[in-house]
């Protein structure tokens, strides 16, 4: 009797363990599955990161700042200190005092008043505004400051996969689809040996530090800008 | 006898299917493996195309489209920027350096390429490196040609060859410039960019062979190539050229400027932006490959855990055997994930063998039609990564028939019927 019922029993508590068998079957699958994939995709594409990048490219439209872009609602996101001896510094900072753009167009009002809109001396007066815009000058000041920055990216020059050299702008999709930002909202960045973005990070808003270099603050207009060479740099989600 | 030797023992009167499920393995993995490689290296050749060009400028129209009639010689411009506006563009204190390109006439199937010598000083791919003569010289008569590697590699041409220019982009000989042949002066060296099927003449030389057509064909006062020299070769328009500035942090302005240029419409790009835009655009085909080479493993994954299901019900007696000589659970357990490892292993070096074989095969086919270079290397981090989950994924999926065995085990005395 015993022997006999010792199989069945065992095979009674087999069968009811059944269930929570295959459910360890369906999950060693789905691991060896998310798994494979999600460890295959680890390179420079990730298929999960990209669908997220697609969304971030609908909310967020081209000119959108910083603070737009990272929907940080105008409130500055808690940042990651910047590395030793080295000063955060915003867009604005790179504008020297009086000349930001209210500065310039304040210059102009009472041209702007005293014509007709739509008038050729309007037009004049307009592009006179316009090439002052585009030309400001340089903060002198500036010069030789470690700084920190943070901004969007318009790539230069690829080492292999990654991007080495890159214009920093405040604004996202600068170069393509927005007016350009005037020479003083421009930095242009060389990484230092063994540094790079790739492709995906430099779609993003990014942060970069180094020694700030300052071009022609007071001599040649068209030899001005601002140069960070041997620059680190990083995503700026990281914040 | 210790778990190894006998899984080996063990494996051997199953060859057959444990070696279709290696075969199945190494397939997956060669092709996981060759995405991420094709992937990589045809992400690299394309980002290297050109460097240090700050700007190139064409007629107006999309920046993708210059960008690749301009420096990939893939379609046709829209219009032509005329040599006037060319003009003074290249003389704004700005501008260090230009170099005008005249597309549209090919030879055989490659494109022919107007350009100034400047090209050779300024034109420069992957890391600040410029184009290097390496038999023969740089053009200098009107009719002299400077060959891409592959075009003289390809049509077996040598310094000296005459060549016959087609109108157009047609390889056939109807259209051809046949009275006025251009003498090969010069070959480039490899650089793994379009450079390679391009052959190269002065501005003059593709003015001089469209002196006598007009309207789209060839008109009836014709002029022999000597007399050809005689007129003024200036080119009235150029295809597109290539800016190089004296201040960089001036891309943007200058871009601008030459956007909104008043005589005629033009498009100025980065062509390194506007390589990173292209890219992302096509990366999602990369991606979806990916994600289905991905599938392709799960596939292989999930065969060999059928075989492995299948054939426990053959090594019940053996595994009862086993116990009864004092194999404990645990050593079934890992008798069977020895066996997978074993298997998921081979199929992985199969598969990585499979990989270079086939590189090696395709290589200068792949190299000759699209110019990417596969170079055949150590596996990455990235190649490692895969590998790597490929076995712990396996690992995972052997515990399955492992418990199994184990469990049947308990309940199979020595005297199953099997």
């Amino acid at each position: 009797m015993v022997t006999v019922m010792n199989p069945r029993s065992t095979s009674t508590l087999v069968r009811g363990r059944r269930t929570p068998l295959a459910v360890l079957f369906a999950m060693a699958v789905v691991v060896a599955a998310c798994g494979s994939t999600a460890e295959s995709t680890t390179g420079e594409l990730p298929a999960e990161e990209s669908s997220v990048d697609a969304t971030t490219e609908q909310t967020h439209a081209f000119g959108a700042s910083l603070d737009e872009f990272l929907e940080t609602d105008g409130e500055k996101p808690a940042s990651a200190p910047p590395p030793d001896g080295f000063e955060e510094i915003e867009w604005e900072d790179l504008v020297p005092p009086g000349s930001t753009p209210a500065d310039i167009s304040a210059k102009f009002d009472e041209r702007i008043a005293a014509v007709v809109p739509g008038s050729p001396e309007a037009n004049e007066v307009f592009a006179e505004l316009q090439a002052e815009y585009d030309n400001q000058p340089v903060n002198p000041d500036l010069a030789g400051e470690a700084i920190q920055l943070a901004g969007f990216v318009a790539p230069l020059t690829y080492s292999g996969e990654l991007v080495t050299e890159f214009l920093l702008v405040p604004y996202f999709g600068a170069c393509i689809h927005v007016p350009p930002p005037p020479v003083n909202q421009t930095v242009l960045v060389s990484l230092r040996e063994g540094e790079g973005l790739t492709i995906d990070e430099s779609w993003g808003a990014v942060w970069v530090s180094g020694t700030l270099t300052v071009d022609g603050a007071e001599t040649d207009l068209a030899t001005a800008g601002y140069t960070i060479s041997d620059a680190q740099t990083g995503a700026y989600d990281g914040y | 006898m210790n778990l190894l030797r006998i899984a080996l023992k063990s494996a051997r009167f199953r060859k057959t299917s444990l070696l279709l499920t290696v075969f199945t393995i190494a397939i997956s993995v060669t092709l996981l493996l060759g995405v991420d490689k094709i992937r990589k290296e045809s992400k690299s050749s394309l980002l290297n195309t050109v460097s240090q060009t700050d700007l190139i400028v064409g007629a107006r129209s999309s920046p993708t489209n210059l960008l690749l009639y301009s420096v990939f010689r893939i379609g046709n411009a829209t219009n032509n920027v005329t040599w006037e506006t060319y003009e003074s563009i290249a003389d704004r204190d700005e501008v260090a350096w230009t170099v005008p390109i005249s597309l549209g006439d090919s030879h055989r199937g490659f494109r022919v390429m107007g350009t100034s010598t400047d090209y050779f000083d300024f034109y420069q791919y992957g890391e600040r490196r410029s184009l290097v003569v390496g038999s023969g010289e740089r053009f200098e008569g009107v009719y002299d040609a400077v060959l891409g590697a592959d075009v003289a590699n390809e049509l077996g041409y040598t310094i000296g060859t005459e060549i016959i220019i087609s109108h157009g982009l047609v390889s056939a000989d109807f259209a051809g410039h046949d009275d006025k042949p251009f003498t090969v002066v010069g070959i480039l060296e490899k650089t793994g960019t379009p450079v390679d099927r391009t052959i190269h003449v002065s501005l003059a030389g593709i003015e001089a062979i469209h002196v006598d057509w007009q309207d789209g064909g060839r008109s009836s006062v014709t002029l022999d190539a000597e007399q050809a020299l005689q007129l003024d070769l200036t080119p009235t328009s150029i295809t597109a050229f290539l800016v190089g500035l004296e201040n960089r942090a001036e891309t943007f302005r200058v871009q601008r400027e030459i956007n909104e240029y008043p005589d005629e419409p033009m498009s100025a790009i980065l062509p390194g932006a506007t390589l990173a835009e292209f890219w992302r655009t096509i990366s999602t085909i990369e991606q979806i490959l990916f994600v289905i080479s991905g599938f392709v493993l799960v596939v292989g994954l999930l065969g060999m855990l059928t075989t492995i299901l299948s054939t426990l019900n053959e090594r019940r007696r053996e595994i009862a055997v086993l116990r009864s000589i004092g194999a404990r659970a645990s050593h079934v357990i890992s008798l069977i994930l020895l066996e997978t490892l074993m298997v998921v292993t081979a199929g992985c070096i199969a598969g990585v063998g499979l990989l270079y074989g086939l590189l090696a095969i395709a290589r200068p086919m792949v190299a000759r039609r699209t110019g990417v270079d596969l170079a055949i290397t150590w596996l990455d981090a990235t190649q490692l990564a895969i590998l790597g989950s490929v076995i712990v994924g396996a690992g995972f999926v052997a515990l399955i028939p492992g418990i199994i065995a184990y469990r049947r085990s308990i309940q199979d005395g020595l005297a199953l019927k099997v």
